[in-house]
């Protein structure tokens, strides 16, 4: 006889079933969240939300210095010391919004791509959740940004 | 082979071949006579040998032996060594360095492919006149036993990454930042402290004038409490505010002893730059038949690494300028009075917050009537105007690109080119350069440079509603005059940097003047802030598009300010000529 065939031919060890339906019971553990998983945040009357391994951290308002030549929403903040460009995020994507005021909502978002590192405010935080419940936050539709042609597009803003 | 006993070896050979240079120039300048140098040059000789037998580089071991031979030969002699020698001994010193360049890993290839049997043969030959075995072997072994292996003092380096030292500048800032930031809250810990010594107050009155009216035991306990509790919230607060204040005293010495040290991390000894100086001139000077020495103070001197690096450059340039232009040639100087053998001094020291570098010699100087009819044949200044000027402001043409006195050019010097690249230099790292020179005397160059490109002194001003600083070592004057844009030199600063500004009508305005050697211009500002001490941070290259900013850098409340780049203003306001008011 073939010996393939006596492999795939043996008898089951006895408590193979038992096994497998233990495994089977078992409930699902999530794989690996933090990839799957979004920052939800406003943008004027806007809802966003981006990747989280896309963020670097997320800091409170602080003084944005306007940068020369440039009238359009753009500064500088420091952050830890680290003088990084500061964005309007409705600036980049061409919406019609005011610029976030200084309010206790709003905080800094800062991003990080290649070495390239830049933040835009928000006007509110709604928190980090699954990509999968993330689809609509206090019933408005949230938009899923794609952060590297945010990326491309801020630097573009700063050329 | 261990690779990390190679690379000891070639510290080593490096630091001994340095010190064997020098020696041996000044030998050389005082025509071979100073006896206690040949003992100097055994010793380093013998160093390199007993390196190179612990690394079993058995041809150096050799070539260092040869060395030592000739060295110790010219000792006993009493006509000492000769300038073939010499020469040839320099060439062995060339070859050694170029060991120690080597890769450690392809050392023995290295020497296998570039062995040193012709330098051996030929200083053999050249020492093997008179052979004089005996006094060689009876100097070794007291040379074996007076030798202390010469400890040339190496502070452990490792290498970091500029980016990490930035941060950690960036991280040691913030951190001496936030500290200061405790001082507003102990503040009002203090006025909280001061409310409840009022309150104190309060209740002994509610009690002098409760005693007329009887109260009930209820209200007698109840007040009794308030105070007992009230006494006690005094006490815990005044304890906690000793160990707050304590907290801070250590926190702020803390943090500033870090922003010291982090900034300390990035300076170097002066004597960095100066490794191949001393031979370069030897070498020239033979070229050149010339003698000339070259004597350095404050070695030590702390600069920073990025002024250093760029110090190379121009100082090298000017040493080669001086011998090239300024020593005579050593029967014209004994002509002319002088100690044959010229003197090139180069000294750097701190002084009031700068690092000051003289380099001087004791040349020919500057023919200033030469001068004069050169700056008049270029059609650089009115026949009868230069008269008028100083010798300062005629010196000072010296500095204008392709303007050169020389003759002809040489491989040298000559172009005219060098003297503006060093000005240039200079303006970029913030600092400045003059000259000075006396007919017959000698050269004299200043150099006044910044301790460090990390801390600046800048004058902090607001255009439009933010705050830009302006290093102070390029504001010629600050003056509050009655000026209106479009008025000559004068623009508004918010309108060279494209900043809306809202223009407020008033008689007199703060202006900023700034320049270089070409072109002065006044900036308006909106209103000046003072004088500050900013730690620079250099912009990532996102900023690279806006040319006008220099650098950044964070204030004590954390906010950003951004540093001007004066070069760049200048030249834009040149676009604005005639420009309307806008």
């Amino acid at each position: 006889m073939n010996p393939l065939n006596l492999l795939l031919e043996r008898k089951p060890d006895p408590n193979y079933l038992q096994e497998a339906a233990a495994i089977a019971a078992k409930n699902r553990v999530e794989e690996d969240v933090e990839a799957e998983s979004v920052l939800i945040f406003r943008v004027s009357p806007h809802w966003f939300s981006l990747p989280i391994a896309s963020i670097k951290e997320i800091a409170s308002m602080r003084a944005i210095h306007q940068l020369p030549q440039n009238l359009k929403a753009i500064g500088v903040i420091s952050i830890r010391g680290d003088l990084i460009p500061c964005l309007s995020l409705a600036q980049i994507l061409r919406l019609d919004a005011e610029e976030p005021r200084k309010n206790s909502f709003s905080r800094l978002v800062v991003m990080e791509k290649n070495g390239f590192t830049w933040a835009f405010p928000s006007h509110e935080i709604a928190g980090i959740y699954p990509l999968g419940k993330a689809a609509v936050w206090d019933g408005n539709p949230v938009r899923l940004l794609d952060h590297e042609v945010l990326a491309e597009l801020a630097q573009k803003e700063l050329s | 082979m261990n690779p990390s006993l190679i690379a000891l070896f070639q510290l080593e050979i490096e630091s001994q071949v340095k010190c064997l240079n020098d020696a041996l120039i000044r030998l050389e300048l005082g025509e071979f006579k100073e006896r206690g140098l040949y003992a100097e040059m055994i010793r380093f000789a013998h160093s390199i040998k007993g390196a190179a037998k612990v690394a079993a580089v058995e041809p150096i071991v050799q070539l260092a032996h040869t060395l030592e031979d000739c060295f110790s030969r010219s000792h006993e002699d009493t006509s000492g060594m000769d300038s073939k020698l010499a020469d040839l001994c320099f060439k062995a010193f060339d070859y050694l360095a170029s060991i120690a360049n080597a890769s450690p890993k392809d050392l023995h290839s290295f020497i296998s492919s570039h062995p040193p049997q012709f330098l051996i043969e030929q200083l053999q030959s050249l020492n093997r006149k008179e052979p004089q075995k005996m006094a060689i072997a009876s100097l070794e072994p007291v040379l074996e036993k007076a030798l202390d292996p010469i400890k040339v003092e190496h502070q452990a380096l490792v290498k970091v990454e500029a980016a990490h030292l930035n941060r950690l500048m960036g991280l040691a800032g913030e951190s001496m930042i936030a500290s200061k930031r405790l001082k507003p809250f102990e503040t009002g810990l203090l006025n909280l402290k001061m409310a409840q010594s009022e309150l104190s107050r309060i209740l002994e009155k509610l009690k002098l004038s409760l005693r007329e009216t009887s109260l009930t035991d209820e209200s007698h306990d109840c007040l009794a409490s308030i105070q007992k509790k009230h006494e006690e919230n005094c006490q815990t607060l005044s304890g906690q505010m000793a160990e707050f204040q304590f907290f801070i005293g250590r926190q702020l010495s803390i943090a500033d002893r870090l922003y010291t040290e982090v900034l300390d991390s990035r300076m170097r000894p002066f004597e960095d730059c100066l490794a191949g100086f001393a031979r370069m001139l030897r070498d020239m000077a033979k070229q050149l038949h010339k003698r000339v020495l070259l004597e350095v103070a404050g070695k030590k001197t702390l600069v920073d690494r990025d002024i250093l690096e760029k110090l190379e450059a121009p100082l090298s340039h000017l040493l080669r300028n001086s011998l090239d232009h300024g020593i005579e040639a050593p029967a014209e100087r004994e002509a002319n009075g002088k100690n044959p053998i010229g003197s090139i001094r180069l000294q750097a020291e701190h002084r009031a917050g700068f690092l000051f570098l003289t380099l001087s010699d004791d040349g020919r100087g500057v023919d200033l009537n030469q001068l004069k009819q050169a700056i008049i044949q270029k059609k650089l200044i009115n026949e009868n105007d230069i008269d008028r000027l100083s010798s300062q402001e005629l010196l000072e043409y010296l500095f204008l690109p392709g303007f050169t006195m020389a003759k002809e050019i040489s491989d040298i010097s000559g172009r005219g080119m060098g003297l503006s690249i060093i000005k240039k230099t200079m303006q970029e790292l913030s600092g400045s350069v003059s000259m000075e020179a006396t007919e017959g005397k000698g050269v004299a160059f200043y150099f006044q440079l910044p301790l460090t490109l990390s801390v600046m002194r800048a004058l902090l001003v607001e255009i439009g509603k933010d705050s830009y600083a302006i290093p102070l070592a390029r504001v010629e004057k600050v003056e509050i005059l009655p000026v209106k844009e479009g008025m000559g030199s004068f623009y508004r600063a918010s309108s060279l940097l494209g900043i809306e500004e809202s223009l407020e009508l008033k008689e007199n305005l703060p202006v900023v003047f700034i320049g270089n050697r070409v072109r002065k211009i006044g900036l308006i500002v909106g209103r000046l802030l003072g004088e500050k001490e900013l730690v620079v941070q250099p912009l990532s290259s996102s900023f690279s598009s806006f040319k006008s900013l220099w650098a950044g850098a964070v204030l004590d409340d954390g906010s950003p300010v951004l540093i001007l780049d004066v070069e760049e203003i200048i030249s834009a306001s040149k676009g604005f000529e005639n420009a309307p008011n806008a």
